[in-house]
């Protein structure tokens, strides 16, 4: 047996998976070659000894960890058993007493005109959205964001600001869980065309492939032709995984 | 999985006993470094949680897991390179080395994790998977997306490239 030979046969020597026959004849050619042979030999006994390597153990905080973020989305599953757990309620809570506030307010001044006053109510609800979002969105965990990102939704009518918020945190968060809560979140707002152009743009900014195909089955949901551009890249481009690439693909086809 | 796409989440916690080891192995063998161990676990499930619908029940747990394990890794290798002023110390990424305490019964063990540690990063990555944790190169392969024969031939040659660098250090 040539050198060659033996050298493209010792990956299968050392997986075992060789014949029987192969494998007796592998041996006997090593013979005449001592420095293979003891290569053969080496490796063989450092593939078995990173087998044997110890198992680690993580931390048993790990695991709490695990459970807290567990409980935390089952808590959003079923908001109505879980009073009083997180920030996010509190917010809620005061989101509640604010509109409590005014509505009493509206009810003892008798207002001439009452729905000028429930625009005002209605704006200064967003805005103090926008704000408790923008400070949540610099100074808190992960987590945290995700939250702030998704507390959002509840606004019906929300302000330029707020949406600009939310979109430049799709495009700039460091965290990819954040920038893809913040996508689902402006999908409410798909009315919009800004928001609908913000989406489609984004979609050449995004290298984590699940964000890459939650935007890709938006743009199909909302039908929206114009990301056609956006989805023939994503579709040629050898460097997005080969998922993204077939769901643009797929779109391309449903929307044209 | 498909349990659990269906809403019902404390089946996530059947999958977090029988991979929570594994992944941190995985991890730990990469970063060197026992929080971002930890923390890349975490991750992995907050996304499992998250986007469960996204999961394709075509496609086996283990793999999505570990795709899912690989884009959290690299994600967070990048960013630790980008910290990092001096790329010749790119194959050694958090200084805390695996010493005795962590089980480790022989020297030559405590070598080999050392000659690991100086591996480029994907061959590193295969021997984790395919020696240290015993994946099958099928399994390895659909992770990677690359073909068996692949796998195969850069195991052999990630193997020859640890022995080299083993022999060097002594």
């Amino acid at each position: 047996m040539k050198r060659s030979r033996i050298e493209e046969l010792m990956p299968d020597y050392l997986d075992e998976s060789l014949s029987e026959k192969e494998k007796a004849e592998f041996q006997k050619a090593l013979e005449d070659h001592p420095d293979l042979k003891a290569e053969v030999e080496e490796l063989q006994s450092m593939s078995n000894e990173l087998g044997e390597m110890p198992e680690l153990k993580p931390s048993h905080a790990s695991k709490m960890r695990f459970r807290q973020a567990l409980a935390e989305e089952k808590a959003t599953m079923t908001p109505q058993l879980t009073a009083n757990r997180s920030w996010g309620y509190q917010i809620a809570a005061g989101f509640a007493l604010l509109i409590c506030g005014i509505a009493i307010g509206l009810l003892i001044n008798k207002p001439a005109d009452n729905s000028a006053q429930l625009m005002a109510m209605q704006q200064e609800l967003s805005e103090t959205k926008s704000l408790v979002l923008q400070s949540t969105l610099t100074n808190h965990s992960a987590s945290d964001r995700i939250r702030a990102v998704s507390l959002t939704g509840a606004i019906s009518q929300p302000d330029e600001e707020l949406i600009g918020t939310l979109v430049k945190t799709l495009n700039t968060d460091e965290s990819p869980n954040v920038r893809l809560a913040a996508a689902e979140a402006l999908m409410n707002y798909a009315d919009s065309e800004w928001v609908r152009a913000s989406l489609v743009k984004s979609l050449s900014n995004q290298d984590d492939p699940i964000i890459q195909v939650t935007l890709i089955q938006m743009m199909v949901r909302l039908e929206e032709k114009s990301s056609l551009k956006q989805l023939k890249q994503l579709s040629t481009d050898e460097n997005v995984q080969s998922v993204v690439r077939q769901s643009a693909e797929t779109a391309i086809q449903i929307l044209i | 999985m498909t349990e659990v796409q269906n809403g019902r989440l404390d089946h996530l916690e059947e999958l977090f006993e029988r991979y929570q080891k594994k992944l941190f192995n995985f991890f730990m063998r990469l970063t060197h470094d026992q929080a971002a161990s930890e923390d890349l676990i975490q991750n992995v499930f907050v996304r499992i949680m998250k986007y469960r619908n996204t999961y394709n029940p075509n496609l086996k747990f283990k793999t999505w897991i570990y795709q899912l394990s690989r884009n959290q890794f690299h994600d967070y290798y990048r960013k630790e390179m980008e910290k990092r002023d001096d790329f010749s110390d790119v194959t050694t990424m958090a200084d805390s080395s695996l010493t005795a305490e962590d089980g480790y019964d022989k020297e030559q063990q405590v070598q080999l994790e050392q000659a690991l540690k100086k591996l480029p990063i994907e061959k590193r990555e295969l021997l984790v998977m395919s020696k240290m944790q015993g994946m099958h190169y099928d399994d390895i392969a659909e992770i990677k997306e690359i073909t068996v024969a692949n796998v195969k031939v850069q195991v052999h040659r990630a193997l020859k490239e640890l022995r080299t660098i083993y022999f060097q250090m002594n």
